[in-house]
């Protein structure tokens, strides 16, 4: 005879059946479409029909069609569309990937630091935090990458230094609560050291919250470096970039629209793709949080 | 069991199923209430008493639905989720909760809420509303009502928002009281004033009470009759005192021995020669917390090695800031300690002594299988791992958790699966001081007689000197020898518990345990038979 489980039974313990075996829907497609992109963009050399860069005089804004070869159309230079939006999601996809990989790390090492460190420690972060999050990030970004000059690693570090508050308030406020409990007290008590605490009891469970907020910041992030673009302060030409490619189609929008909207489309279906797995991704850590573990 | 004509409450073939999963989660089940009568529905957790309570109240949540028939003074309620019923309930019933803290809005005023509780007429005139809330509050003693009616429940303390509860339960005059584990959450002399609270109330408005509890004590205190129940049915009805005298179901009687306020044979204090030195030496600790009344105000404390030492007193009264203190939790303001004739530097972990949470969902992690748990003090210690996990199996076992657990996460557990858990951890290191904060405050009454054992039997094994911490005063008297007696973060009385016990010389010590549930109508002969039924693993 052992002890009754906590959760509610009269006679028959039926376990509560897993309902959270797996992904939904959305999840799933947002993340095929994601993975898509990439498989796009890393094949791009080898799929592209034209060279991306290659103009071609004797068809300049070509419609798309299905006869002369430039499905999606050619640009005002005769560069085949197609071709430069699959070169164009590697940018987007660089940045977006690096971007947030390091606003996750930079905001979750601070978070650790200032849920477990002392109560000064703890201040000056927030306060840092809290001045980042005042500033407008497009502004922030226009100033940095207009004096220390528009290339790819300043773009993805100012992108990254942009996104890191939301990143710290989740692994702060997660900290200190697992700080206070039980578990962590024990751990101490038994002379475990802290670094090996929170590995061990801090990392795992904060990992799950990192991936819903990273989605977040993924999305910002994607959008932010194509209106980077877009304004000129981005990738420069004549790389092919979403962002770039809608701002060089914009006068034509009249004339030969496809030239905006073509790459305004690809970005969105990415943007799409993003929302849908952190929906997804979120939705089903609160449920977990709901009824899982009890 | 429903014999006379018209009574207050009837409830007959009532079940509780849950229609989804297509099983029956209680029930059918019978019983009535006179008015003016309190009716005691007593129960292990997970026997189905509070989901039979919340299907009369109308309270069950969406996917469980109710069938039956309750008639409410000769009315009619229907059992499913019509307004009507609605309408008859709130007219007719009042309900009180467990836990008075989350009964409370925490972003309402006590007036606000109070208002809310009150008949739609009554509320539209605000006068009449606040007079009306003045009247409640005062009714249900609290002082100074004018100035509460602004305060919000987190400014209360458990025992005042408790009596705001009944008193929102008690607005529109019901004839039923719901009283649903109304002092599980609370300190027992508290408890007391409570209970004693809500049957002043019943004699002065003739109101049935439908007392929810697992506590005999309780039951044999407050209610004329008695229902116990066990794994959704009724396996006894009948009259309290002739339950009390002779229990006939087997449920009953594992109750009643857990709810014995036996004063146990008592093991005088084995290996204290006066001389050994003490284990543990405390002088003039003191403690302020910011923005909080002084939680320990200059107190000394002496443990000897091998000793069980109880520290007793109500919640605020400080005896968990001063375990927490000793094991180096929590810096004390002043004050010295002593571990082993060492001077402790104030925050500073030792390896002697462990420390047992009260809390036993938060004390494990989660994202840790229990062997893990345990192994952990191992690891820290440097053992290696294949050697650690095997010494953490050894200690399971030494705790009793069944095997098929060990691997498991600690959501699989029970609070006293997790409890044993905490004990095996506790025990890793072999300390010389164990410290249990209220080891079984959060377990119901089965879990709680084993755990009991369980620390009773590591004592006699290990020989560790233990600091229990408990509010609860048959827990001290059954496993301590020496009794330390705390209010308001100072030591008012301390001694061997036989003495302390019987002879108690401070007014709160017999003020504490006049308190304990079961001792008022006490009949002379108690069954001395506690001590065996605790000790299956």
């Amino acid at each position: 005879m052992s002890d009754r489980p906590a959760i509610f039974d009269s006679g028959g313990a039926t376990p509560r059946p897993t309902r959270h075996s797996g992904f939904s829907l959305r999840g799933r497609l947002g993340l095929a479409l994601i993975l898509a992109w990439a498989v796009l963009a890393l094949l791009a050399p080898w799929i592209s029909p034209y060279d991306p860069d290659q103009s071609d005089l004797a068809a300049f804004m070509a419609a798309p069609s299905l006869a002369d070869g430039h499905l999606l159309g050619t640009d005002d230079l005769g560069r085949d569309i197609l071709s430069r939006i699959f070169h164009g999601a590697r940018p987007v996809l660089v940045v977006a990937g690096l971007a947030t990989l390091m606003s996750v790390a930079i905001g979750a090492a601070l978070g650790i630091v200032a849920g477990y460190g002392g109560r000064l420690v703890d201040q000056v972060i927030a306060r840092i935090a809290e001045i980042q999050l005042t500033i407008p990030g497009l502004v922030l970004a226009l100033l940095a990458l207009a004096l220390f000059g528009s290339r790819l690693e300043n773009l993805i570090i100012i992108l990254a230094l942009e996104s890191w508050p939301l990143h710290f308030r989740v692994a702060r406020s997660y900290t200190l609560n697992a700080r206070s409990q039980g578990y962590m007290e024990a751990a101490w008590l038994a002379g475990v050291p802290h670094w090996r605490s929170v590995l061990r009891h801090v990392v795992p469970g904060l990992l799950p919250l990192l991936v819903a907020t990273s989605t977040i910041s993924a999305a910002f992030i994607v959008m932010t470096e194509a209106g980077l673009s877009f304004i000129g302060l981005g990738i420069q030409p004549p790389k092919a970039d979403w962002g770039l490619m809608i701002a060089q189609g914009k006068a034509q929008l009249g004339a030969a629209w496809w030239l905006s909207i073509m790459p305004a489309l690809a970005l969105l279906s990415l943007l799409f793709g993003v929302q849908l797995l952190g929906d997804a991704v979120s939705s089903r850590l609160s449920s977990l949080e709901g009824g899982g573990e009890a | 069991m429903s014999g006379s004509g018209h009574r207050l409450l009837s409830v007959a073939r009532l079940s509780v199923s849950e229609p989804r999963a297509g099983r029956m989660l209680c029930g059918p089940l019978s019983f009535g209430i006179d008015h003016g009568r309190t009716l005691g529905i007593v129960g292990e957790s997970g026997s189905g008493k509070t989901l039979t309570a919340m299907a009369v109240a109308g309270l069950l949540p969406g996917h469980l639905a109710a069938e039956g028939h309750v008639a409410l003074d000769g009315a009619t309620l229907p059992t499913g989720d019509a307004a009507a019923s609605r309408d008859l309930r709130t007219a007719y019933t009042g309900v009180v909760f467990q836990n008075p803290s989350t009964a409370l809005n925490p972003r309402l005023t006590v007036g606000a809420q109070l208002a809310e509780a009150l008949a739609p007429d009554v509320r539209r005139d605000q006068a009449r509303a606040v007079a009306r809330c003045l009247t409640l509050l005062d009714e249900v003693g609290i002082r100074e009502p004018e100035r509460k009616l602004t305060a919000w429940p987190h400014e209360l303390s458990g025992g005042i928002a408790q009596r705001v509860v009944i008193a929102m339960a008690l607005a529109r005059q019901p004839k039923l009281l719901i009283a649903d584990e109304p002092t599980t959450a609370l300190d027992v002399t508290v408890q007391a004033q409570i209970l004693d609270l809500i049957a002043g109330l019943q004699r002065r408005h003739r109101f049935g009470v439908l007392l929810i509890t697992h506590d005999m004590g309780v039951i044999r205190d407050r209610a004329d009759e008695v229902v116990v129940m066990a794994g959704g049915r009724v396996v006894e009805h009948g009259g309290t005192e002739a339950l009390f005298a002779a229990p006939r179901s087997n449920e009953a009687k594992t109750l009643l021995a857990a709810s014995e306020f036996v004063l146990p044979e008592w093991n005088d204090p084995a290996g204290t020669a006066p001389g050994t030195p003490p284990l543990l030496e405390a002088r003039g600790v003191r403690k302020t917390f910011r923005k909080g009344p002084q939680a320990l105000a200059g107190v000394d404390l002496v443990v000897r090695p091998g000793i069980s030492l109880g520290i007793v007193g109500e919640s605020g009264s400080g005896k968990s800031t001063l375990a927490r203190i000793i094991a180096g939790l929590e810096r004390a303001d002043a004050g010295a300690i002593r571990l082993d004739g060492e001077i402790r530097r104030p925050g500073t972990r030792s390896d002697l002594v462990q420390y047992v949470f009260q809390d036993p969902y938060s004390s494990l992690d989660p994202r840790l299988a229990v062997v893990d748990t345990v192994a952990e003090p191992l690891r820290a210690k440097g053992m290696r791992k294949a050697d650690a996990l095997k010494a953490a199996r050894t200690l399971l076992d030494e705790v009793g958790l069944d095997p098929s657990l060990w691997e498991r996460l600690p959501g699989r557990l029970s609070g006293g699966q997790r409890q044993r858990v905490g004990f095996a951890r506790a025990i890793a290191t072999r300390p010389k001081l164990l410290i249990a904060d209220e080891p079984v405050a959060a377990l119901d009454s089965t879990s709680r007689e084993r755990v009991l054992a369980l620390v009773q039997r590591l004592q006699a094994r290990h020989g560790t000197a233990q600091l229990l911490i408990s509010h609860d005063l048959s827990v001290v008297a059954r496993l301590c020898s020496e009794v330390v007696v705390m209010r308001a973060g100072e030591i008012v009385e301390r001694g061997p518990t036989r003495r302390i016990f019987e002879t108690p010389a401070h007014p709160y010590t017999r003020q504490l345990l006049e308190a304990v549930p079961g001792r008022r109508r006490q009949p002379a002969p108690l069954i001395e038979t506690v001590h065996a039924t605790g000790e299956t693993t």
